[in-house]
C-alpha cells in the first residue's frame, strides 16, 4: 500500500530523454502525475513521459508553475456552465500565442497528462481561432482539404439558404 | 389430410419451411414478435394471409402501439396506411418506395394525361427520404411534382418520391373503383407545370380526349374552376407541336407572373449571369475566374466534354492532398470534440461545411450543436415528436454515409442566435455574397402584384437572434424592429435588424425587382 509522500520534487523525463526536476505540487497539477504518485509513493527515478518533448513539457511545467495555487476544479462540475465561455485569462493568451504546431501539441500533452484547465484553455484558443470565420477560411487556416464533391457542396448551399418562397 | 399433403408438396422446400417456422409458432409468440414490428412492417404482415391479418387487426393493442402509428388520424382505431406517419428505418423507406413509387419519369408521362376533377386537388402519399415522414396529403394537381418541403419533419427543402394516389385504398393496395379522376390525353405534348393554367389558351383546337368518355367516373366533373372551363371549352384535340410557353419569344400572354416565373425557373443560372456581368464591370480579370468556376460547376449538370473533365479532375485531385500542417484534423477525435464543445452553433455550421472529416466529426455527435449556444432547442422537440431520436439518426448515417448531407443535422435553420461581432461579420459577409449586391430601394411606384411572400432571414444587430420568418415582399425594407427579448431576457429591445435577403436565388423576389425597376445595375447591399 502506498504510504504519504513528503518528497518535494520529482523528476520528469520527456521523450527526448531530457529530464526535468520540478515541484510536487507544480506537477501535481496533472492527475495523472498526481495517481501514479499517489500509487508508488516514494519516486527516486526520473517519471517518463512518453508522449511529449522537452519543449513542449517545459512549457506545459510553465502554465503549471503560473496555476500552482489555482483552485482545483471539482470533478463532477456541470460541463454546460464551463463550455458557454470562451473568455481566456490574458496570461493565459499570452501563454498560447504560439505557432499553431505547438498549440496542438500542448493541448495534445494536456490531454495526456490530464490537466483539465490547460486542455480547456488550449480549447479555448482553437476555438476563438474558428470564430467567425467561414468554412473556406478555417481550411486555410488549418491546411483542411475540400474534399466535399460539387453535388455535396451544392446540397451543403441547399440546406443552408437564406430565403426561400414562402 | 390428402390433399393438403398434395399442395405442401407442391411448394418448394423452402417456402414450406418459412411458412411453418411462423405460422406453426403459438399464437403468443408471435404477438411478441408483432411487438417488435413497426407499423408500417405490421400493414405489410397483414396482406400477407388471413392468420396473420386477423391475429393483427383483431388486436389493437399491437399496432396502436407500434412505431409510426398515429392514432389521431382515423376513428375507430385502425391499421390503414393514413394512420402510419413514420417510415422509422431505411429498409422500410425503400420498402415503401419500392412497392408504391411510380419513378419520376412515370410520373411526368402521366400528368398530361390526368386532369382530377372538381378541386383540382388530389391526396397523394409522400416520403421524405430523409427523415421517414409519411404523409397523406393534398396536393394542386400542376404543382403535384414539384419540388415541395417537409415542414414537420427534417424542415428541409427535399424532393419527396411520390408514393401512389388515391386509386389506391386505405391499405395500399389498388382499388379499381375509386377513380375520382378524369383523363385528358395531350398526346405527349409537352406542358410546363407552371403552364399548365394557361395549356388551354394555347390549345384553340383541342378537346376532350376520347378515352375520357369511357372511364368510370363516381362524381361527374363540373364547371367550377377556370382550368375546367378552358379544358371543355376544347374541340379538337388532334396536337402533334404543342407550343412551349416561353417569355422571351412569346409577349402574346397576358400573365406576367407567369412569364416571369418560367423565365426565373433556374435562378442558380441567373445568378451566375448576373454575377458575372458584375464581375465584368468591377474586375476584368474575373471573367477568366468565373469562366473556370462556372466549368467546375457545369460538370454537376451536364455532360462535358473528356477534356474538360479531365482537368476537373485534375484539378480536384490536386486539391485533395493532405497537407502535412493540418494539425487540427490529427489531433484525437476526443480533443476536437473538446474544442467543439466551446463553439457555437453557428461556428459549428461553419466547421460542419470545411471537410467531410469535420461534418462527420459533427454530425456523428449530434450533442454538439444540441448544447451549442445559439441552437434553437424547437427542432429537437420535433424530432422527438416525431420519434426522430438521434441515436436513430446516427445509426441511419453509417448505413449510408451521404446521409450526412441529408440536412438534418445542424442548418442555419437550426440557429437561433448568432454570437459576437466576428460571427455576426461572417454572417453579413456570407450575406453579402449570397445576395451578390443585389437590392433596390424601396421607392414607389411598385407593379401592382399580388402580395408575394417569401421567407428570409432577419439578424438583429444587437441581440445577435436569427429569425426565420415570412415577409411579404412589399414590405421588405432595411430595417425592422427586433420585438423579441435580448438574449438574456431581461427586457425588451427595439433595435435594428437586418434583413437577409438573396434577393437574385428566388424568383419570386427577383421578379418584384424586375417589375419594378427593370434590370437594375445600381447594386446596392442590404446590410
Amino acid at each position: 500500500m502506498a504510504t504519504p509522500s513528503t518528497q518535494a520534487t520529482v523528476k520528469l523525463q520527456s521523450n527526448d530523454n531530457v529530464v526535468i526536476e520540478v515541484e510536487r505540487a507544480i506537477a501535481e497539477r496533472s492527475v495523472l502525475i498526481k495517481n501514479m504518485l499517489e500509487d508508488c509513493g516514494e519516486v527516486t527515478d526520473a517519471i517518463p513521459i512518453s508522449n511529449v518533448n522537452e519543449s513542449i513539457l517545459r512549457k506545459v511545467i510553465e502554465w503549471c508553475e503560473h496555476h500552482k495555487n489555482d483552485p482545483v476544479a471539482a470533478e463532477n462540475e456541470n460541463d454546460d456552465s464551463r463550455k458557454k465561455t470562451t473568455d481566456i485569462d490574458e496570461w493565459d493568451q499570452k501563454f498560447m500565442n504560439v505557432d499553431q504546431e505547438m498549440l496542438f501539441e500542448i493541448i495534445l500533452a494536456a490531454n495526456f497528462l490530464d490537466i483539465k484547465p490547460l486542455l480547456d484553455t488550449g480549447c479555448k484558443t482553437v476555438a476563438n481561432m474558428i470564430k467567425g470565420k467561414s468554412p473556406e477560411e478555417i481550411r486555410k487556416l488549418f491546411n483542411i482539404q475540400n474534399d466535399f464533391t460539387p453535388e455535396e457542396e451544392e446540397q451543403i448551399r441547399r440546406e443552408n439558404e437564406w430565403a426561400e418562397d414562402r | 389430410m390428402g390433399q393438403m399433403s398434395c399442395s405442401a408438396n407442391i411448394l418448394p422446400a423452402q417456402t414450406r419451411a418459412m411458412a411453418r417456422s411462423l405460422l406453426d409458432l403459438p399464437t403468443e409468440l408471435r404477438l411478441i414478435i408483432y411487438k417488435s414490428c413497426s407499423a408500417f412492417t405490421l400493414l405489410q404482415l397483414c396482406q400477407t394471409c388471413r392468420l396473420l391479418r386477423s391475429e393483427i387487426r383483431n388486436t389493437p393493442k399491437i399496432f396502436q402501439t407500434a412505431v409510426g402509428y398515429d392514432e389521431s388520424q382515423i376513428h375507430p382505431p385502425s391499421l390503414t396506411l393514413k394512420n402510419i406517419t413514420q417510415l422509422c428505418t431505411l429498409v422500410e423507406r425503400h420498402l415503401a418506395v419500392r412497392i408504391y413509387a411510380k419513378t419520376l419519369k412515370e410520373v411526368k408521362a402521366l400528368m398530361p394525361e390526368r386532369l382530377y376533377e372538381r378541386s383540382g386537388h388530389c391526396h397523394w402519399w409522400f416520403l421524405c427520404p430523409r427523415c421517414g415522414l409519411f404523409e397523406w396529403n393534398r396536393r394542386l394537381v400542376p404543382y403535384f411534382n414539384t419540388e415541395i418541403h417537409c415542414y414537420l419533419g427534417c424542415r428541409n427543402r427535399s424532393l419527396y418520391p411520390l408514393v401512389f394516389d388515391d386509386r389506391h385504398d386505405d391499405e395500399g393496395t389498388e382499388e379499381n373503383g375509386r377513380h375520382h379522376n378524369l383523363a385528358l390525353n395531350l398526346e405527349g405534348a409537352t406542358v410546363l407545370q407552371q403552364d399548365w393554367c394557361h395549356a388551354g389558351l394555347h390549345l384553340p383546337n383541342a378537346s376532350l380526349a376520347p378515352p375520357l368518355q369511357n372511364i368510370r367516373v363516381h362524381n361527374p366533373p363540373r364547371i367550377s374552376r377556370p382550368k375546367q372551363e378552358i379544358i371543355n371549352m376544347l374541340t379538337n384535340f388532334k396536337l402533334s407541336n404543342f407550343a412551349i410557353f416561353r417569355p422571351s419569344t412569346d409577349t402574346s400572354s397576358t400573365c406576367y407572373r407567369t412569364r416571369v416565373r418560367s423565365f426565373f425557373k433556374r435562378p442558380r443560372l441567373f445568378y451566375r449571369r448576373l454575377r458575372t456581368k458584375i464581375a465584368k464591370a468591377t474586375n476584368p480579370q474575373a471573367e477568366s475566374l468565373e469562366k473556370a468556376e462556372s466549368q467546375t460547376r457545369l460538370t454537376v449538370l451536364t455532360n462535358t466534354t473528356e477534356s474538360q473533365a479531365e482537368l476537373t479532375e485534375k484539378a480536384r485531385s490536386e486539391a485533395r492532398i493532405p497537407h502535412p500542417n493540418a494539425h487540427l484534423a490529427r489531433i484525437p477525435l476526443n480533443t476536437r470534440l473538446a474544442i467543439y464543445s466551446f463553439c457555437t452553433a453557428f461556428t459549428l455550421l461553419q466547421i460542419s461545411q470545411v471537410s467531410r472529416h469535420f461534418r462527420l466529426d459533427i454530425c456523428m455527435n449530434p450533442h454538439l450543436f444540441a448544447g451549442a449556444a445559439g441552437y434553437r432547442a424547437r427542432h429537437r422537440e420535433q424530432a422527438i415528436r416525431y420519434g426522430l431520436r438521434h441515436a436513430e439518426l446516427v445509426k441511419a448515417s453509417k448505413e449510408t454515409p451521404t446521409f450526412m448531407f441529408s440536412g438534418d443535422w445542424l442548418t442555419i435553420r437550426k440557429i437561433e442566435y448568432i454570437y459576437g461581432k466576428e460571427e455576426q461579420g461572417l454572417a453579413k459577409q456570407i450575406l453579402s455574397e449570397r445576395v451578390g449586391l443585389q437590392l433596390c430601394p424601396k421607392t414607389p411606384p411598385w407593379d401592382p402584384l399580388e402580395p408575394v411572400w417569401v421567407r428570409c432571414w432577419h439578424l438583429c444587430y444587437s441581440c445577435g437572434r436569427l429569425v426565420w420568418i415570412a415577409v411579404v415582399v412589399e414590405d421588405l425594407d432595411r430595417r425592422r424592429e427586433c420585438r423579441f427579448t435580448d438574449r438574456f431576457g431581461e427586457r425588451q429591445v427595439s433595435v435594428c435588424v437586418g434583413i437577409l435577403v438573396p434577393l437574385i436565388s428566388r424568383e419570386d423576389t427577383r421578379m418584384f425587382m424586375t417589375l419594378g425597376y427593370g434590370e437594375c445595375d445600381q447594386f446596392e447591399g442590404y446590410l
